[in-house]
């Protein structure tokens, strides 16, 4: 009778003994909230590095968590008096870019923040915390006097799980200072009895 | 023999098949409890386990634990909508899970993740990698290398290039 084909040796080695794509399989399984060790499993050995830095496994890595983490949050606290500057807390060690000096933060999405700030006029700022970059965006110029905006992705067919760098879209939302203001949730456009205005920028 | 052995029906009906494993161990299991691994859920398709299933890199040992696997899970498969067959409970699933693979050696562990990929289990795969994963967890690459026993191939210019360039991460 034959014998059977013998077993592949298995050793202590995790890299000897697994083959790359379960390697993958495993740093795949590393928690994107503490960032630092996806860095420090790519210090072990060369084969490990290389997994981690493959493109093809970084989007399944984000794919696989399917949100990115958590880096910080923006705040400001509610003084009567003097308000203090808001800030940015960070969540895990990843250094962020420094924080743009803001009024307030209105909105996070799709790896930016969109900040309201003021020196000698009002304008926003679209703030990439990761790779700290900055773009300055006017004001629509309109008296406002209750608003909020938006920032998003522009990219079409984008997955939002990696968005830096590309082209976005700021959204700006107010009503007319001296008019109602409340808008009307069923009517976000503008209208006679609730000027809502609605400024998109590209 | 194996064929007839491998035809036999349990008293529930469900049809039983053998696994022999790389040293010639047997393991008669039902098909559902079988067909949790992609692989042979696809030759039971195909009818062609009627002779056994011969898993040459799988050792009896390993496949004891993969077949332990099964059966416990086999309830949430099997008899989904039949809760007086589902023999175990959501709880005890976990516990059993937790114990499989806490108490494991790398060696069998590694063993039992290459056995779920090779057999196509994709929970029992999620469950072995997590544990291998959690095992990285807050550890040094030091540590690390010393739990996987790996080697450290970086000269020590490459290494301390890396560990400049990225210091946050390796602040301890």
């Amino acid at each position: 009778m034959a014998l059977p084909p013998p077993t592949p040796e298995v050793m202590d080695d995790l890299t000897a003994s697994l083959a790359p794509e379960l390697l993958s399989e495993i740093l795949l399984r590393l928690p994107p909230d503490e960032p630092e060790q996806l860095f420090r499993a790519a210090l072990v050995c060369k084969e490990w590095l290389r997994a981690i830095c493959d493109p093809g496994f970084l989007r399944r890595y984000r794919a696989f968590h399917r949100s990115p983490p958590l880096l910080g949050l923006l705040y400001s606290r509610q003084v009567l008096q003097g308000a203090p500057a808001p800030h940015l807390a960070r969540t895990t060690a990843v250094p962020l870019s420094p924080d743009p000096t803001f009024r307030r933060a209105l909105d996070c999405r799709h790896g930016r923040a969109l900040l309201h700030a003021s020196d000698d006029d009002w304008y926003l700022i679209v703030w990439d915390p990761v790779t700290g970059e900055q773009h300055r965006v006017p004001e629509p110029g309109i008296p406002w006097l209750i608003y909020s905006g938006a920032v998003f992705c522009a990219v079409s067919g984008c997955d939002h799980l990696d968005c830096h760098g590309g082209p976005f879209r700021v959204v700006f939302v107010a009503t007319d200072d001296g008019a109602d203001p409340t808008p009307t949730p069923t009517k976000p456009m503008d209208t006679p009895e609730h000027p809502l205005r609605f400024f998109h920028y590209e | 023999m194996a064929a007839a052995a491998a035809e036999a029906t349990t008293d529930g009906g469900g049809k039983m098949i053998i696994l022999i494993s790389a040293d010639g161990k047997r393991f008669e299991v039902t098909e559902a409890v079988a067909s949790q691994s992609q692989l042979i859920s696809n030759m039971i398709e195909d009818d062609c386990t009627e002779n056994g299933v011969r898993l040459p890199n799988v050792d009896g040992d390993i496949l004891t634990m993969v077949v332990d696997y099964c059966n416990m899970h086999a309830g949430d498969a099997a008899a989904a909508g039949d809760t007086m067959k589902a023999s175990s409970t959501e709880e005890e699933l976990k516990k059993f899970d937790a114990e499989l693979v806490q108490a494991l050696e790398n060696p069998v562990l590694f063993k039992l993740i290459l056995a779920a990929n090779f057999l196509n289990i994709k929970s029992l795969l999620d469950m072995t990698c997590q544990r291998v994963a959690d095992m990285m967890s807050g550890k040094t690459p030091e540590q690390m290398r010393e739990t996987f026993s790996i080697e450290n191939d970086f000269t020590p210019e490459e290494e301390a290039a890396i560990r400049q360039e990225n210091a946050w991460a390796f602040d301890d």
